[in-house]
Formats: C-alpha cells, sequence, structure tokens
C-alpha cells in the first residue's frame, strides 16, 4: 500500500474519490471472505 | 492510484480464486493455506489503513469554515421567551387568576383522580408557593371550608414547614377523612378558589408590581409595543432558522436526511424540482433560483402554519358548535347576566356553609353547648352536603366565566386568530375543549396538545389565520394554489390534503437544500462523500471493538 499511496494524488476528482469508497468496500469484503476461510479451515481441523 | 480501484478489483479476483483452490485435506496442506491467507491478510490490512486514513484526510479537508446560526438562534430564543413573559402578564384579555398561573392549578387540582397522590401534594404547594409569592402567607386558619378540610391543611402546612417535608402524617390523614368524606380534594379546591377570590386585591397589585418590572427590564412601554416587538423578533428568528449549509450537513451525517436525495440524477430530487421550480427558470442562474427559494421560503411558512390549522381544526369546529347560536344578531339583544347570578347563587351558598362551619368550630350549634356527639355529627355531614352542592355550582361558574370571556369578543366576523387568543389567555378552558374534542384524559397528552397549541397561538408570523373567519367555511388550500400561481408556481390543490403536507413539505425542503449547498463553497458530490467516510469510519470502530 505504502507504494500506492504514494502515488495517491491529494487532489483526487470526486469520482475517483467514489472510486476509493468503492475499493474500500471491495476490500473489506474481501477481508470478510479471509476470516470465512481462515474459520472453515479451523472447523475442518477440529471435525 | 487512477487505477487503484481496478487494480484492487483484479488483484482480489486473483486472490480470491487462489484462495478457494488450495487444499486443506492435509495438515501440511491446512497449514499452507493458512499461511497464505494470513500474507494475503496483512497486505490487505495495510491497504485498508492506508484508506481510511487518506479518506479521513481528504474528508478532513472538505469541512466546512461557514459557522452554523445555533447560536443566534439560541439568542433570539432567549429574547423571545422573556418577551413572551412580558405578553403573558400584560395580556389584556385575563385576570390576575391567569396571570398567576392559578387556573393551571385550578385545572389540575379538577382532574386530580389522573394523578398519584404525591402530585396532588404538589398541587396544594403549587397554590400555597402562589400565595406567598404575594406575601399572603395561608394558616390553618384559612382552611375552614369544611372541618374536614381544616383538619387535612392543619397537618399539609405543618408537613410543609418541617425541613424533611415528609408527607407520611398527611398521607395517614387523608386515608382516614377519605372514607368519611370522598370528596375531601374537591372541598380543597374550592376552599382555595375562595381564599383567591378573597386576596383578588393582593394578587392584583402583586401582578402590577410585576408587570413594572418586566416592563422595564425589556424596555417595553405597554402591551402592544410588546408585540410591536415580539412580531419584529420572531420574523429575525425566521431568517436565523433557515438552515445552513453545515446544518444541512449534519443532517445528512444523523442520517435525518438522506444524502442520495441530493443527488442530481436523484428521482426524489428530480420530482421536487419538476413541482416545485416553474418552467422556463434557468435552474443553473443563481438570481432566479434566489427568487424562486424565496417565494418558496413563504411557501414553507404558509405549508407549516396550515398543518397546525388542520391540528386544531376539530377544536375550532368544536367552538363553532358551541357558540354560533349566541352570536349577536342585528337586534338588541338582552344583557347577559349569568356569570353574575351564579356569583350571587355561590355567595348565598357559602354563607350557609359558613354558618353550619361557625357552629362545628366553635362547638355551639346555637345558644346552647352541644347536647350530644350526634349533634355535631350532623353538623358535619350538613356541611359536606352544602359543600357538594357548592362543587356543582362552581362546575356551572367555570362554564359561565368562560361564556363571559368568549361573549365579550363573540361576533360573526371573529377569526381563527381571535380564536387563538381566546384559548391562549384561558389555560383552564384550552385543557378542558382539548380533553372533550381529542378524547384524552392523561394529563401529559394533555399538556402535550397545549404547549404545541400555544406555539401556535403566539406566533406573530402567522398569516392565514389572521384572516380566516370562524363561523365561514373557507377553501384554504384553493387560497394557497391561486396565491402561488402567482409566482408560477402550479400547485395540485391534492398536494394540501393533510395527509400529503409533509410530502409537499420535503420536496420544498429538498429544494432549498440542494439550492443552499450549490450557493455554497461546498457541494452536493463533497457532502455525499463527507457523509460516507462517516460510515466508514463508524463501520471500522464497529469492527475494532
Amino acid at each position: 500500500m505504502r507504494k500506492e499511496e504514494e502515488k495517491i494524488d491529494f487532489d483526487l476528482s470526486l469520482l475517483q474519490l467514489n472510486e476509493l469508497i468503492e475499493a474500500y468496500r471491495d476490500i473489506n469484503d474481501f477481508l470478510n471472505f479471509l476470516e470465512e476461510e481462515k474459520q472453515e479451515i479451523e472447523d475442518e481441523e477440529m471435525v | 492510484m487512477n487505477n487503484f480501484l481496478e487494480f484492487i478489483k483484479k488483484d482480489i479476483e486473483a486472490k480470491r480464486t487462489l484462495v478457494s483452490t488450495l487444499p486443506t485435506k492435509t495438515k501440511t496442506a491446512a497449514k499452507k493455506k493458512n499461511q497464505t491467507i494470513a500474507s494475503i491478510e496483512g497486505k490487505y490490512l495495510q491497504y485498508k489503513s492506508g484508506l481510511v486514513n487518506y479518506l479521513l484526510a481528504k474528508s478532513r479537508s472538505f469541512e466546512l469554515k461557514e459557522v452554523d446560526n445555533s447560536e443566534e438562534v439560541s439568542k433570539l430564543n432567549e429574547k423571545i421567551v422573556s418577551l413572551e413573559h412580558v405578553k403573558f402578564l400584560l395580556n389584556p384579555s385575563n385576570t390576575y387568576l391567569e396571570k398567576m398561573g392559578f387556573d393551571v392549578l385550578l385545572y389540575q387540582i379538577n382532574h386530580y383522580s389522573t394523578f398519584n397522590f404525591n402530585s396532588l401534594n404538589d398541587i396544594i404547594n403549587g397554590f400555597l408557593d402562589k400565595f406567598e409569592l404575594a406575601n399572603i402567607l395561608l394558616t390553618a386558619d384559612d382552611f375552614h371550608y369544611t372541618c374536614y378540610v381544616h383538619e387535612y391543611m392543619s397537618t399539609f402546612l405543618e408537613a410543609r414547614r418541617k425541613k424533611t417535608r415528609s408527607y407520611d402524617k398527611v398521607s395517614e390523614i387523608f386515608e382516614q377523612i377519605y372514607w368519611i368524606n370522598p370528596e375531601i380534594i374537591e372541598h380543597i379546591e374550592l376552599n382555595f378558589r375562595k381564599l383567591i377570590k378573597l386576596n383578588e386585591k393582593k394578587f392584583t397589585s402583586y401582578i402590577y408590581q410585576l408587570q413594572k418590572e418586566v416592563m422595564e427590564q425589556n424596555k417595553v412601554a405597554n402591551y402592544n409595543a410588546c408585540l410591536e416587538k415580539l412580531q419584529s423578533l420572531y420574523v429575525e428568528l425566521n431568517l436565523a432558522k433557515k438552515e445552513t449549509v453545515p446544518f444541512i450537513l449534519s443532517l445528512a451525517r444523523n442520517g435525518e436526511i438522506d444524502v442520495e436525495q441530493l443527488q442530481v440524477d436523484n428521482k426524489a430530487r428530480i420530482n421536487a424540482y419538476q413541482t416545485l421550480v416553474p418552467q422556463g427558470v434557468n435552474q443553473e442562474d443563481p438570481l432566479e433560483m434566489e427568487k424562486v427559494c424565496t417565494t418558496l421560503e413563504k411557501l414553507k411558512l404558509n405549508i407549516e402554519e396550515y398543518d397546525q390549522y388542520i391540528q386544531f381544526l376539530p377544536l375550532f369546529k368544536h367552538f363553532k358548535e358551541e357558540y354560533e347560536k349566541l352570536v349577536p344578531g342585528e337586534g338588541k339583544e338582552s344583557e347577559y347576566k349569568g356569570l353574575k347570578e351564579i356569583e350571587a347563587k355561590i355567595e348565598a351558598k357559602e354563607n350557609e356553609l359558613d354558618k353550619i362551619n361557625k357552629k362545628i368550630f366553635s362547638g355551639k350549634p346555637g345558644f346552647f353547648e352541644f347536647k350530644t356527639e350526634n349533634d355535631l355529627k350532623h353538623l358535619k355531614a350538613e356541611s359536606v352536603l352544602k359543600a357538594k352542592e357548592l362543587y356543582e355550582l362552581y362546575k356551572t361558574y367555570d362554564q359561565e366565566y368562560f361564556k363571559d370571556k368568549v361573549l365579550a369578543i363573540l361576533n360573526n366576523t371573529l377569526t381563527i386568530a381571535d380564536l387563538l387568543h381566546l384559548y391562549y389567555s384561558f389555560d383552564y378552558f384550552k385543557k378542558l375543549a382539548i380533553q372533550e374534542v381529542y378524547q384524552v384524559s392523561d394529563y401529559s397528552e394533555i399538556s402535550k396538545y397545549s404547549e404545541s397549541f400555544d406555539l401556535f397561538a403566539m406566533n406573530p408570523t402567522n398569516l392565514i389565520v389572521n384572516g380566516l373567519p370562524v363561523f365561514e367555511e373557507t377553501d384554504i388550500p384553493k387560497i394557497i394554489v391561486n396565491k402561488y400561481s402567482l409566482n408560477n408556481i402550479r400547485l395540485d390543490e391534492s398536494t394540501l390534503e393533510p395527509s400529503n403536507l409533509q410530502s409537499l413539505l420535503n420536496k420544498i425542503l429538498l429544494v432549498l437544500r440542494v439550492e443552499k449547498i450549490k450557493r455554497s463553497t461546498t457541494s452536493v458530490e463533497k457532502i455525499w462523500f463527507m457523509v460516507q467516510v462517516d460510515k466508514i469510519m463508524a463501520q471500522d470502530q464497529e469492527a475494532k471493538k
């Protein structure tokens, strides 16, 4: 992220800012997906 | 960064596929998958944290520098409250009874069954406090309406004098008296009514002093000057209360308005503009739109006033049903004597009661002392009976008292504004009417109606009600529609149906808000962005918990 962040222009257009919000939501969903995957492995190990 | 979203979408898709396909059948494979997930998760948590920091910094850079007008509004409100008090004291329509607030207490004690015992103590203390304000210190000797009132009030005053103000003993006495004389509270009420009348001069003089003081403090010469001052303060308040952009932003942030509706392509926004912005107006021209907004501000006030009028329409109809038949015609009317007659009846009966009480209190039924305990019992029963009759007479007195006030202003051109002022001036009768019309018996609910009524009645910027006759049918929606068609705002009368008023108000507010934002240093898009970032931050905080 550091490298990506460095590239961020602070004067992004509002349209681009909206895209960042969408990116945030995608990342959040993805993190939830990873959590579920971890949980599945844990559940299988228990069995 | 310009392609950050694209990069994220592609990367997530690839990594989702990778994670989903990694085997977990053996312990080693599961361990390897766990390590891979941990590595991806770490990276994405970093992305997320960086993104949140960036979005927050960006949102902060959009924060508004404009100052909120809440301080100005609260200062104006303070001035108005203070002047409303002056108006209340100078009101030429009512008497010392209402100005002292005795009518409020009389209504409460008259409806004691709605309250619990503690609140009855509060009501009695309320009466005593008001007497003390006028330097009248009541003692047990003042309470001799019946021997039971005397007994109860002696204990009550004793408890009141004590620092602890414990009313346990009072409750005990009440319990004892109640089973002999269940109307004890009604008779306490009558005793207070008599004492209020007896001390009229002292109360009038107290009010006079108070009037002088508040007029001096508020630099008001008389009642009319007070009304003029209030009128201009209310106009100022209406201007100050116009929503500012920071206020609109706070509404959006609190979720009180839907921020999506502010967007240019939103259906609600398009519909509001189609309904309220006249055809031919160049919506990009700030001057033209400012004129439209000025008209919409006025329409908003008219609609709010009409909405309040509808809320109290049953009360106005009730008044019409009760008093239309009494509107004086052209012929010579016979003089109304109802109030004087009932006052005379009350006086005569109270004198009879006094005579009985004197015998009870002195212990001498006539020239001789009581022969038997039975004589005393008989006199006590007789006094209670007289007090009961008096209670009924006072009920008639109340009706005649209000009728007298109504007849003083009643004519066929009486307006809703006159009626608002009448009920505002006589709280007792306003509450009685509310109770009857809206079929409510809970005191807090009655008070809510009453407060809302007063706010409506006190507002000197009301326009519609000023010329609205009580005894004639008027099509208010038509009047409003015609007025605004002169400004090229073509309203459909159906939009002014009671159930549609809120929707019309919401449309007006939406146009006013969008235009306010357009004329400011920020934009609808920036406000939308700030609200989204707020939501993200809240979500982030929630996840950390």
